[in-house]
Protein backbone atom coordinates (compact mmCIF):
# COMPACT_ATOMS: atom_id res chain seq x y z
CA UNK A 1 0.00 0.00 0.00
CA UNK A 2 2.77 2.48 0.75
CA UNK A 3 4.51 1.43 -2.47
CA UNK A 4 1.23 2.83 -4.56
CA UNK A 5 0.57 5.80 -2.16
CA UNK A 6 4.68 6.87 -3.28
CA UNK A 7 3.95 6.36 -6.94
CA UNK A 8 0.46 8.54 -6.50
CA UNK A 9 2.68 10.89 -4.70
CA UNK A 10 5.22 10.73 -7.34
CA UNK A 11 3.27 11.09 -10.35
CA UNK A 12 1.21 14.10 -8.91
CA UNK A 13 4.53 15.53 -8.28
CA UNK A 14 5.67 14.70 -11.26
CA UNK A 15 2.99 16.89 -13.55
CA UNK A 16 4.19 20.10 -12.06
CA UNK A 17 7.62 19.52 -12.71
CA UNK A 18 6.48 18.50 -16.07
CA UNK A 19 5.04 21.96 -17.14
CA UNK A 20 8.24 23.98 -15.38
CA UNK A 21 10.69 21.49 -17.55
CA UNK A 22 8.07 22.05 -20.88
CA UNK A 23 8.91 25.94 -20.43
CA UNK A 24 12.92 25.12 -20.00
CA UNK A 25 12.88 23.14 -23.00
CA UNK A 26 10.64 25.08 -25.33
CA UNK A 27 13.66 27.94 -24.84
CA UNK A 28 16.28 25.54 -24.93
CA UNK A 29 15.28 24.33 -28.30
CA UNK A 30 14.43 27.88 -29.99
CA UNK A 31 17.39 29.56 -28.58
CA UNK A 32 19.78 27.12 -27.52
CA UNK A 33 19.60 29.11 -24.29
CA UNK A 34 19.86 27.18 -21.29
CA UNK A 35 18.06 29.45 -19.31
CA UNK A 36 19.24 29.44 -15.28
CA UNK A 37 16.69 31.67 -14.32
CA UNK A 38 13.44 29.73 -14.99
CA UNK A 39 13.48 28.27 -11.31
CA UNK A 40 13.24 31.95 -10.36
CA UNK A 41 10.95 32.86 -12.56
CA UNK A 42 8.68 30.10 -10.73
CA UNK A 43 9.30 30.87 -7.30
CA UNK A 44 9.07 34.35 -7.51
CA UNK A 45 5.52 33.85 -9.37
CA UNK A 46 4.66 31.11 -6.33
CA UNK A 47 5.29 34.45 -4.13
CA UNK A 48 3.29 36.75 -5.79
CA UNK A 49 0.37 34.15 -5.80
CA UNK A 50 0.91 33.69 -1.96
CA UNK A 51 0.68 37.16 -1.29
CA UNK A 52 -2.04 38.09 -3.59
CA UNK A 53 -4.17 34.90 -2.54
CA UNK A 54 -3.44 35.67 1.53
CA UNK A 55 -4.34 39.75 1.18
CA UNK A 56 -6.97 40.20 -1.71
CA UNK A 57 -8.21 36.09 -1.03
CA UNK A 58 -7.57 35.51 -4.50
CA UNK A 59 -8.46 31.66 -6.08
CA UNK A 60 -5.54 30.31 -7.36
CA UNK A 61 -7.96 29.40 -11.09
CA UNK A 62 -8.60 33.28 -10.95
CA UNK A 63 -4.67 33.53 -10.33
CA UNK A 64 -3.01 30.81 -13.16
CA UNK A 65 -4.27 33.11 -15.99
CA UNK A 66 -2.85 35.69 -14.47
CA UNK A 67 0.55 34.33 -13.83
CA UNK A 68 0.58 33.06 -17.57
CA UNK A 69 -0.14 36.51 -18.76
CA UNK A 70 2.63 38.03 -16.13
CA UNK A 71 5.21 35.32 -17.42
CA UNK A 72 4.59 35.91 -21.15
CA UNK A 73 5.41 40.04 -20.90
CA UNK A 74 8.01 39.12 -18.45
CA UNK A 75 10.07 37.08 -20.56
CA UNK A 76 9.27 39.01 -23.95
CA UNK A 77 10.49 41.98 -22.02
CA UNK A 78 13.53 39.95 -20.89
CA UNK A 79 14.24 38.95 -24.62
CA UNK A 80 13.61 42.18 -25.78
CA UNK A 81 16.05 44.75 -23.49
CA UNK A 82 19.03 41.47 -22.46
CA UNK A 83 18.86 38.79 -24.26
CA UNK A 84 18.43 39.76 -27.98
CA UNK A 85 20.96 41.99 -27.52
CA UNK A 86 23.79 39.20 -27.27
CA UNK A 87 25.83 39.21 -30.71
CA UNK A 88 24.53 36.86 -32.55
CA UNK A 89 25.24 33.45 -34.06
CA UNK A 90 28.77 33.53 -32.58
CA UNK A 91 30.89 30.50 -30.98
CA UNK A 92 30.41 32.60 -27.85
CA UNK A 93 26.49 33.39 -27.78
CA UNK A 94 25.90 30.11 -25.86
CA UNK A 95 28.48 30.95 -23.14
CA UNK A 96 27.31 34.70 -23.08
CA UNK A 97 23.85 33.35 -22.77
CA UNK A 98 24.79 31.61 -19.75
CA UNK A 99 26.50 34.40 -18.34
CA UNK A 100 23.07 36.26 -18.57
CA UNK A 101 20.51 34.21 -17.25
CA UNK A 102 23.05 33.45 -14.66
CA UNK A 103 23.09 37.09 -13.66
CA UNK A 104 19.62 37.14 -14.12
CA UNK A 105 19.14 34.38 -11.82
CA UNK A 106 20.43 36.33 -8.81
CA UNK A 107 18.96 39.33 -9.80
CA UNK A 108 15.37 37.68 -9.38
CA UNK A 109 16.18 35.74 -6.39
CA UNK A 110 17.89 38.93 -4.79
CA UNK A 111 15.13 40.88 -5.54
CA UNK A 112 12.42 38.37 -4.68
CA UNK A 113 13.81 38.25 -1.73
CA UNK A 114 14.39 42.08 -0.95
CA UNK A 115 10.35 42.38 -2.28
CA UNK A 116 8.77 39.55 -0.36
CA UNK A 117 11.16 38.58 2.58
CA UNK A 118 12.73 34.92 3.54
CA UNK A 119 10.07 33.66 4.85
CA UNK A 120 8.01 30.74 3.45
CA UNK A 121 4.62 30.73 1.91
CA UNK A 122 2.61 28.93 0.68
CA UNK A 123 -1.06 29.13 -1.14
CA UNK A 124 -3.14 27.17 1.83
CA UNK A 125 -6.15 26.16 -0.82
CA UNK A 126 -8.31 23.18 -0.94
CA UNK A 127 -6.36 21.12 2.23
CA UNK A 128 -8.33 18.31 2.52
CA UNK A 129 -7.57 14.94 0.53
CA UNK A 130 -9.32 12.37 -1.08
CA UNK A 131 -9.61 8.73 0.35
CA UNK A 132 -9.35 6.56 -2.22
CA UNK A 133 -9.36 2.22 -0.80
CA UNK A 134 -6.60 3.48 1.80
CA UNK A 135 -4.42 5.62 -0.98
CA UNK A 136 -4.77 9.45 0.21
CA UNK A 137 -4.91 11.95 -2.67
CA UNK A 138 -4.56 15.61 -1.48
CA UNK A 139 -7.06 17.72 -3.32
CA UNK A 140 -4.78 20.46 -3.87
CA UNK A 141 -2.08 18.29 -5.65
CA UNK A 142 -4.24 16.80 -7.49
CA UNK A 143 -5.73 19.73 -8.61
CA UNK A 144 -2.67 21.08 -9.37
CA UNK A 145 -1.70 17.68 -11.49
CA UNK A 146 -5.20 18.11 -13.79
CA UNK A 147 -4.14 21.55 -14.18
CA UNK A 148 -0.16 21.50 -15.22
CA UNK A 149 -1.91 18.80 -17.68
CA UNK A 150 -4.31 21.44 -18.90
CA UNK A 151 -1.89 23.42 -19.70
CA UNK A 152 0.68 21.24 -21.22
CA UNK A 153 -1.84 20.22 -23.29
CA UNK A 154 -2.43 23.57 -24.37
CA UNK A 155 0.99 24.30 -24.77
CA UNK A 156 1.39 21.49 -27.14
CA UNK A 157 -1.70 22.04 -29.49
CA UNK A 158 0.19 25.60 -29.92
CA UNK A 159 2.71 23.97 -31.25
CA UNK A 160 1.02 21.57 -33.40
CA UNK A 161 -2.05 23.52 -34.90
CA UNK A 162 -1.14 27.38 -34.87
CA UNK A 163 1.41 29.56 -37.29
CA UNK A 164 3.51 30.70 -34.53
CA UNK A 165 3.72 27.64 -32.84
CA UNK A 166 5.01 26.02 -36.76
CA UNK A 167 7.66 28.41 -36.57
CA UNK A 168 9.19 27.67 -33.62
CA UNK A 169 9.17 24.14 -33.88
CA UNK A 170 10.86 24.81 -37.63
CA UNK A 171 13.44 27.39 -36.03
CA UNK A 172 14.06 24.75 -33.42
CA UNK A 173 14.25 21.92 -35.81
CA UNK A 174 16.54 23.54 -38.28
CA UNK A 175 17.40 27.62 -37.91
CA UNK A 176 19.05 27.91 -41.20
CA UNK A 177 16.19 26.16 -43.31
CA UNK A 178 13.89 28.68 -40.73
CA UNK A 179 15.58 31.53 -42.29
CA UNK A 180 15.16 30.50 -45.79
CA UNK A 181 11.82 30.36 -45.42
CA UNK A 182 11.42 33.91 -44.10
CA UNK A 183 10.93 33.06 -41.09
CA UNK A 184 10.91 36.47 -38.84
CA UNK A 185 13.72 34.35 -36.07
CA UNK A 186 14.04 37.07 -33.97
CA UNK A 187 9.89 37.38 -33.20
CA UNK A 188 10.57 33.64 -32.91
CA UNK A 189 12.63 33.94 -29.88
CA UNK A 190 10.67 36.90 -28.20
CA UNK A 191 7.58 34.63 -28.66
CA UNK A 192 9.45 31.06 -27.24
CA UNK A 193 11.31 32.80 -24.48
CA UNK A 194 7.86 34.49 -23.31
CA UNK A 195 6.16 31.30 -23.29
CA UNK A 196 8.49 29.50 -21.74
CA UNK A 197 8.55 32.21 -18.99
CA UNK A 198 4.89 32.27 -19.06
CA UNK A 199 4.73 28.30 -18.29
CA UNK A 200 7.42 28.53 -15.32
CA UNK A 201 5.22 31.18 -13.99
CA UNK A 202 2.29 29.34 -14.45
CA UNK A 203 3.89 26.53 -12.96
CA UNK A 204 5.04 28.68 -9.65
CA UNK A 205 1.44 29.39 -9.09
CA UNK A 206 0.57 25.27 -9.24
CA UNK A 207 3.66 24.82 -7.12
CA UNK A 208 2.65 27.08 -4.52
CA UNK A 209 -0.33 24.96 -3.85
CA UNK A 210 1.53 21.96 -2.55
CA UNK A 211 5.23 23.61 -1.39
CA UNK A 212 6.00 26.37 1.17
CA UNK A 213 8.39 28.33 -0.72
CA UNK A 214 11.01 31.08 -0.32
CA UNK A 215 12.33 33.43 -3.16
CA UNK A 216 15.71 31.61 -2.27
CA UNK A 217 15.05 28.19 -3.80
CA UNK A 218 14.81 29.22 -7.32
CA UNK A 219 17.96 27.17 -8.30
CA UNK A 220 16.21 23.97 -6.86
CA UNK A 221 13.74 24.42 -9.48
CA UNK A 222 15.81 25.39 -12.63
CA UNK A 223 18.34 22.23 -11.85
CA UNK A 224 15.34 19.73 -11.72
CA UNK A 225 13.80 21.50 -14.81
CA UNK A 226 17.31 20.94 -16.32
CA UNK A 227 17.58 17.38 -14.98
CA UNK A 228 14.17 16.44 -16.96
CA UNK A 229 15.03 17.97 -19.79
CA UNK A 230 18.27 16.32 -20.03
CA UNK A 231 16.47 12.68 -18.53
CA UNK A 232 13.84 12.92 -21.58
CA UNK A 233 16.55 13.89 -23.98
CA UNK A 234 16.88 17.55 -24.76
CA UNK A 235 14.27 18.73 -27.50
CA UNK A 236 12.07 15.83 -26.98
CA UNK A 237 8.30 17.28 -25.53
CA UNK A 238 7.59 13.95 -24.74
CA UNK A 239 10.56 12.63 -23.44
CA UNK A 240 10.20 16.00 -20.96
CA UNK A 241 6.80 14.98 -19.69
CA UNK A 242 7.97 10.85 -18.94
CA UNK A 243 11.18 12.62 -17.25
CA UNK A 244 9.48 14.67 -15.08
CA UNK A 245 7.11 11.94 -13.83
CA UNK A 246 10.39 9.50 -13.51
CA UNK A 247 11.90 12.50 -11.05
CA UNK A 248 8.44 13.36 -9.41
CA UNK A 249 8.50 9.03 -8.48
CA UNK A 250 12.62 9.39 -7.59
CA UNK A 251 11.44 12.39 -5.10
CA UNK A 252 8.75 10.25 -3.71
CA UNK A 253 10.66 7.28 -3.06
CA UNK A 254 13.78 9.27 -1.82
CA UNK A 255 11.77 10.93 0.33
CA UNK A 256 10.25 8.43 2.24
CA UNK A 257 13.26 5.31 1.83
CA UNK A 258 15.80 7.63 2.52
CA UNK A 259 14.81 11.36 3.94
CA UNK A 260 13.65 14.33 2.47
CA UNK A 261 17.00 16.07 2.95
CA UNK A 262 18.44 13.77 0.20
CA UNK A 263 15.25 14.00 -2.09
CA UNK A 264 16.81 17.20 -3.00
CA UNK A 265 19.76 15.27 -4.82
CA UNK A 266 17.54 12.92 -6.94
CA UNK A 267 17.86 15.18 -9.72
CA UNK A 268 21.20 15.44 -9.71
CA UNK A 269 21.65 11.48 -9.11
CA UNK A 270 19.57 10.84 -11.92
CA UNK A 271 21.10 13.33 -13.91
CA UNK A 272 24.25 11.45 -13.64
CA UNK A 273 23.06 8.19 -14.29
CA UNK A 274 20.80 9.11 -17.51
CA UNK A 275 24.15 10.95 -18.87
CA UNK A 276 26.35 8.16 -18.02
CA UNK A 277 24.18 5.84 -19.37
CA UNK A 278 21.57 7.03 -22.05
CA UNK A 279 23.48 10.56 -23.53
CA UNK A 280 20.60 11.47 -25.46
CA UNK A 281 18.08 10.68 -22.89
CA UNK A 282 14.66 8.62 -22.63
CA UNK A 283 13.21 9.67 -25.61
CA UNK A 284 16.08 11.63 -27.25
CA UNK A 285 17.72 11.30 -31.39
CA UNK A 286 20.50 9.48 -30.93
CA UNK A 287 22.12 11.85 -33.47
CA UNK A 288 21.01 14.49 -31.18
CA UNK B 1 18.67 48.01 -66.87
CA UNK B 2 15.01 47.41 -65.86
CA UNK B 3 15.10 43.58 -65.80
CA UNK B 4 17.85 43.15 -63.90
CA UNK B 5 17.04 41.13 -60.77
CA UNK B 6 19.83 40.76 -59.01
CA UNK B 7 23.34 42.61 -59.25
CA UNK B 8 25.82 41.42 -56.98
CA UNK B 9 28.42 44.32 -57.74
CA UNK B 10 32.16 43.77 -56.70
CA UNK B 11 31.61 41.90 -53.64
CA UNK B 12 34.26 40.91 -51.52
CA UNK B 13 34.08 38.58 -48.14
CA UNK B 14 37.27 37.46 -46.25
CA UNK B 15 37.46 35.48 -43.08
CA UNK B 16 40.52 36.49 -41.44
CA UNK B 17 43.28 36.10 -44.07
CA UNK B 18 41.26 33.76 -46.58
CA UNK B 19 39.85 36.03 -49.45
CA UNK B 20 36.50 33.63 -50.04
CA UNK B 21 35.23 35.93 -52.81
CA UNK B 22 37.14 38.40 -54.50
CA UNK B 23 35.46 40.83 -56.47
CA UNK B 24 32.69 38.70 -57.43
CA UNK B 25 30.24 40.74 -59.97
CA UNK B 26 27.01 39.34 -61.46
CA UNK B 27 23.77 40.32 -63.14
CA UNK B 28 20.52 37.79 -63.41
CA UNK B 29 17.64 38.93 -65.31
CA UNK B 30 13.93 37.89 -64.63
CA UNK B 31 13.14 34.62 -65.88
CA UNK B 32 16.75 33.58 -66.86
CA UNK B 33 18.62 30.05 -65.85
CA UNK B 34 22.27 31.76 -64.48
CA UNK B 35 24.71 28.78 -63.64
CA UNK B 36 27.48 28.95 -61.54
CA UNK B 37 30.19 26.82 -61.98
CA UNK B 38 33.35 26.23 -60.34
CA UNK B 39 35.10 23.36 -58.46
CA UNK B 40 34.78 22.34 -54.87
CA UNK B 41 35.89 25.25 -52.67
CA UNK B 42 35.24 28.15 -55.36
CA UNK B 43 32.98 30.35 -53.64
CA UNK B 44 29.66 29.05 -54.35
CA UNK B 45 28.16 28.53 -51.16
CA UNK B 46 29.57 31.38 -49.71
CA UNK B 47 28.42 33.36 -52.80
CA UNK B 48 24.83 32.20 -52.36
CA UNK B 49 25.32 32.76 -48.70
CA UNK B 50 25.85 36.50 -49.31
CA UNK B 51 23.05 37.04 -51.32
CA UNK B 52 20.44 35.25 -49.16
CA UNK B 53 22.04 37.43 -45.81
CA UNK B 54 23.70 35.08 -43.68
CA UNK B 55 27.00 36.57 -44.51
CA UNK B 56 27.98 40.31 -44.91
CA UNK B 57 30.61 40.65 -47.53
CA UNK B 58 33.24 42.69 -46.99
CA UNK B 59 33.42 45.30 -49.19
CA UNK B 60 30.88 45.37 -52.42
CA UNK B 61 26.79 45.62 -52.65
CA UNK B 62 23.71 43.22 -53.50
CA UNK B 63 21.25 44.61 -55.60
CA UNK B 64 17.38 43.03 -55.94
CA UNK B 65 14.82 44.46 -57.78
CA UNK B 66 17.01 47.40 -57.82
CA UNK B 67 16.94 47.76 -53.74
CA UNK B 68 20.43 46.97 -51.88
CA UNK B 69 19.56 44.16 -49.78
CA UNK B 70 22.84 44.74 -47.67
CA UNK B 71 22.50 44.30 -44.30
CA UNK B 72 18.90 43.26 -44.37
CA UNK B 73 17.94 40.26 -42.08
CA UNK B 74 17.42 36.78 -43.98
CA UNK B 75 14.38 36.36 -42.95
CA UNK B 76 13.37 40.05 -44.99
CA UNK B 77 15.29 39.32 -48.12
CA UNK B 78 13.55 35.88 -48.38
CA UNK B 79 10.44 37.26 -47.79
CA UNK B 80 11.38 39.98 -50.72
CA UNK B 81 11.90 36.82 -53.43
CA UNK B 82 14.65 35.59 -53.04
CA UNK B 83 14.55 31.54 -51.60
CA UNK B 84 16.96 29.38 -51.53
CA UNK B 85 18.03 25.58 -50.96
CA UNK B 86 21.19 24.56 -49.20
CA UNK B 87 23.97 22.22 -50.72
CA UNK B 88 23.24 19.86 -47.58
CA UNK B 89 19.54 18.86 -47.88
CA UNK B 90 17.86 19.01 -44.34
CA UNK B 91 14.01 19.35 -43.77
CA UNK B 92 12.40 19.89 -40.31
CA UNK B 93 12.68 16.58 -39.70
CA UNK B 94 9.89 16.18 -37.09
CA UNK B 95 7.28 17.96 -39.13
CA UNK B 96 5.18 16.26 -41.86
CA UNK B 97 5.45 17.25 -45.87
CA UNK B 98 2.93 19.30 -45.52
CA UNK B 99 3.97 21.54 -43.09
CA UNK B 100 7.95 21.93 -44.01
CA UNK B 101 6.33 23.38 -46.71
CA UNK B 102 3.70 25.66 -45.15
CA UNK B 103 6.83 27.35 -42.94
CA UNK B 104 7.51 28.92 -46.48
CA UNK B 105 3.94 29.92 -46.91
CA UNK B 106 3.90 31.13 -43.85
CA UNK B 107 5.49 34.16 -44.78
CA UNK B 108 2.22 35.33 -46.60
CA UNK B 109 -0.20 34.51 -44.25
CA UNK B 110 -0.91 34.01 -40.91
CA UNK B 111 -3.93 30.90 -41.09
CA UNK B 112 -2.37 27.56 -40.58
CA UNK B 113 -4.94 26.34 -42.74
CA UNK B 114 -4.56 28.86 -45.87
CA UNK B 115 -0.31 27.97 -45.58
CA UNK B 116 -1.37 24.64 -45.47
CA UNK B 117 -3.84 25.05 -48.34
CA UNK B 118 -1.09 26.67 -50.35
CA UNK B 119 1.40 24.01 -49.56
CA UNK B 120 -0.82 21.30 -50.86
CA UNK B 121 -0.53 22.71 -54.54
CA UNK B 122 3.15 22.78 -54.37
CA UNK B 123 3.91 19.75 -53.02
CA UNK B 124 2.08 18.17 -55.70
CA UNK B 125 3.52 20.06 -58.21
CA UNK B 126 6.95 18.53 -56.59
CA UNK B 127 5.81 15.07 -57.23
CA UNK B 128 5.69 14.46 -53.30
CA UNK B 129 1.79 14.53 -52.73
CA UNK B 130 1.95 10.42 -51.78
CA UNK B 131 3.93 11.59 -48.87
CA UNK B 132 2.13 14.74 -47.90
CA UNK B 133 1.57 13.79 -44.38
CA UNK B 134 4.26 11.32 -43.61
CA UNK B 135 6.97 12.96 -41.41
CA UNK B 136 9.99 14.34 -43.32
CA UNK B 137 12.76 12.53 -41.67
CA UNK B 138 11.22 9.08 -43.78
CA UNK B 139 11.41 11.04 -46.99
CA UNK B 140 14.84 9.22 -49.80
CA UNK B 141 17.37 11.73 -50.44
CA UNK B 142 15.43 12.56 -53.75
CA UNK B 143 12.64 13.45 -52.13
CA UNK B 144 14.57 15.78 -49.44
CA UNK B 145 15.89 17.52 -52.31
CA UNK B 146 12.35 18.49 -54.17
CA UNK B 147 11.08 18.97 -50.52
CA UNK B 148 13.85 21.47 -50.14
CA UNK B 149 12.65 23.16 -53.39
CA UNK B 150 9.11 22.70 -53.06
CA UNK B 151 9.82 24.76 -49.13
CA UNK B 152 11.60 27.51 -51.54
CA UNK B 153 8.64 27.52 -53.66
CA UNK B 154 6.70 28.34 -51.17
CA UNK B 155 7.80 31.93 -50.58
CA UNK B 156 6.56 32.62 -54.18
CA UNK B 157 10.14 33.86 -55.05
CA UNK B 158 10.95 35.72 -58.06
CA UNK B 159 14.46 34.30 -57.58
CA UNK B 160 15.68 30.81 -56.58
CA UNK B 161 19.17 30.30 -55.49
CA UNK B 162 19.90 26.32 -56.13
CA UNK B 163 23.00 25.65 -54.66
CA UNK B 164 24.74 22.08 -55.89
CA UNK B 165 20.89 20.92 -57.21
CA UNK B 166 22.65 18.25 -59.43
CA UNK B 167 25.34 16.48 -56.60
CA UNK B 168 23.88 13.19 -55.38
CA UNK B 169 21.34 12.79 -58.21
CA UNK B 170 20.98 10.18 -60.51
CA UNK B 171 21.30 10.69 -63.95
CA UNK B 172 17.74 10.12 -65.15
CA UNK B 173 17.19 12.60 -61.61
CA UNK B 174 18.99 15.14 -63.13
CA UNK B 175 17.37 15.02 -66.20
CA UNK B 176 14.41 15.42 -64.31
CA UNK B 177 15.73 18.60 -62.09
CA UNK B 178 17.01 20.43 -65.44
CA UNK B 179 13.44 19.99 -66.61
CA UNK B 180 12.59 21.34 -63.62
CA UNK B 181 14.55 24.60 -63.36
CA UNK B 182 14.00 25.39 -66.80
CA UNK B 183 10.53 25.38 -66.05
CA UNK B 184 11.06 27.68 -63.75
CA UNK B 185 11.97 30.07 -66.20
CA UNK B 186 9.07 30.20 -67.88
CA UNK B 187 6.84 30.75 -64.48
CA UNK B 188 8.93 34.09 -64.77
CA UNK B 189 11.14 32.68 -61.99
CA UNK B 190 14.89 34.02 -62.14
CA UNK B 191 17.18 30.61 -61.49
CA UNK B 192 20.41 30.73 -60.28
CA UNK B 193 22.60 27.58 -59.78
CA UNK B 194 25.15 26.07 -58.06
CA UNK B 195 26.82 23.39 -59.96
CA UNK B 196 30.23 21.61 -58.95
CA UNK B 197 30.53 19.42 -62.86
CA UNK B 198 27.76 18.13 -64.59
CA UNK B 199 28.54 20.29 -67.89
CA UNK B 200 26.12 18.64 -70.26
CA UNK B 201 23.17 20.04 -68.37
CA UNK B 202 24.75 23.18 -67.49
CA UNK B 203 25.57 23.75 -70.90
CA UNK B 204 21.67 23.11 -71.81
CA UNK B 205 19.59 24.85 -69.28
CA UNK B 206 21.60 28.18 -68.47
CA UNK B 207 21.15 31.31 -70.26
CA UNK B 208 24.51 32.81 -68.83
CA UNK B 209 27.57 31.24 -66.84
CA UNK B 210 30.11 32.70 -64.19
CA UNK B 211 32.65 30.25 -63.72
CA UNK B 212 34.35 31.17 -60.57
CA UNK B 213 37.69 29.33 -58.90
CA UNK B 214 39.38 30.14 -55.83
CA UNK B 215 36.83 32.76 -55.02
CA UNK B 216 36.97 35.02 -58.26
CA UNK B 217 35.47 34.79 -61.48
CA UNK B 218 37.00 33.87 -63.94
CA UNK B 219 35.03 33.81 -66.98
CA UNK B 220 31.77 34.69 -67.68
CA UNK B 221 29.24 34.27 -70.93
CA UNK B 222 26.79 32.26 -73.02
CA UNK B 223 27.76 28.10 -72.82
CA UNK B 224 28.91 28.13 -76.05
CA UNK B 225 32.04 31.16 -75.13
CA UNK B 226 32.31 29.28 -72.19
CA UNK B 227 33.04 25.74 -73.53
CA UNK B 228 35.89 27.66 -75.65
CA UNK B 229 37.49 29.69 -72.96
CA UNK B 230 40.56 28.35 -71.81
CA UNK B 231 40.83 29.53 -68.84
CA UNK B 232 37.98 26.99 -67.44
CA UNK B 233 39.53 24.37 -69.42
CA UNK B 234 42.38 25.27 -67.30
CA UNK B 235 40.18 25.51 -64.08
CA UNK B 236 38.37 21.84 -64.62
CA UNK B 237 41.41 20.27 -66.24
CA UNK B 238 44.34 21.52 -65.06
CA UNK B 239 47.15 23.24 -67.45
CA UNK B 240 47.54 21.90 -70.69
CA UNK B 241 50.37 18.90 -70.85
CA UNK B 242 53.02 20.73 -73.15
CA UNK B 243 55.29 17.85 -73.41
CA UNK B 244 54.58 14.42 -74.40
CA UNK B 245 55.29 11.78 -72.10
Amino acid sequence: MTVVQLVVNGLLLGGVFALSALGFNIIYGVMRVVNLAHGDVVVIAAMVCALAFGALGLNPLVLLPVAVAGGFVLGAAIHRLLLRRLPAETASTEASSLTLTFGLSFFLAGGGLALFGGSFRSVPFLTGAFDVGGISIPQAKLLAFALALVLAAALAAFLRFTAAGCAIRATSQHLEGALACGVDIDRVRTLSYGLGTAVAAAAGALMSMIYNLNPQMGVQFTVNAFAVVVIGGLGSYAGCVLGALVLGLANAFTSYFVGASLAEAAPYVLFILVSLLMPSGLLGRRTA
Amino acid sequence: MSDDLLVVDDVTIAFGGVVALHGVSLTVRTGEVFCLIGPNGAGKTTLFNVISGLLRPSAGDVRFCGDSILGWPPHRIARAGIARTYQIVRPFSALSVLDNVAVGALAFTSSKREARLQAREIVEFVGLGAQASRRASTLTLTQRKRLEVARALALRPKLLLLDEVMAGLTPTEMDAMAEFILELGARGIGAVCGVEHVMRLVMRISHRIVVLDAGRCIAEGDPKSIQADARVIEAYLGAPVREAL
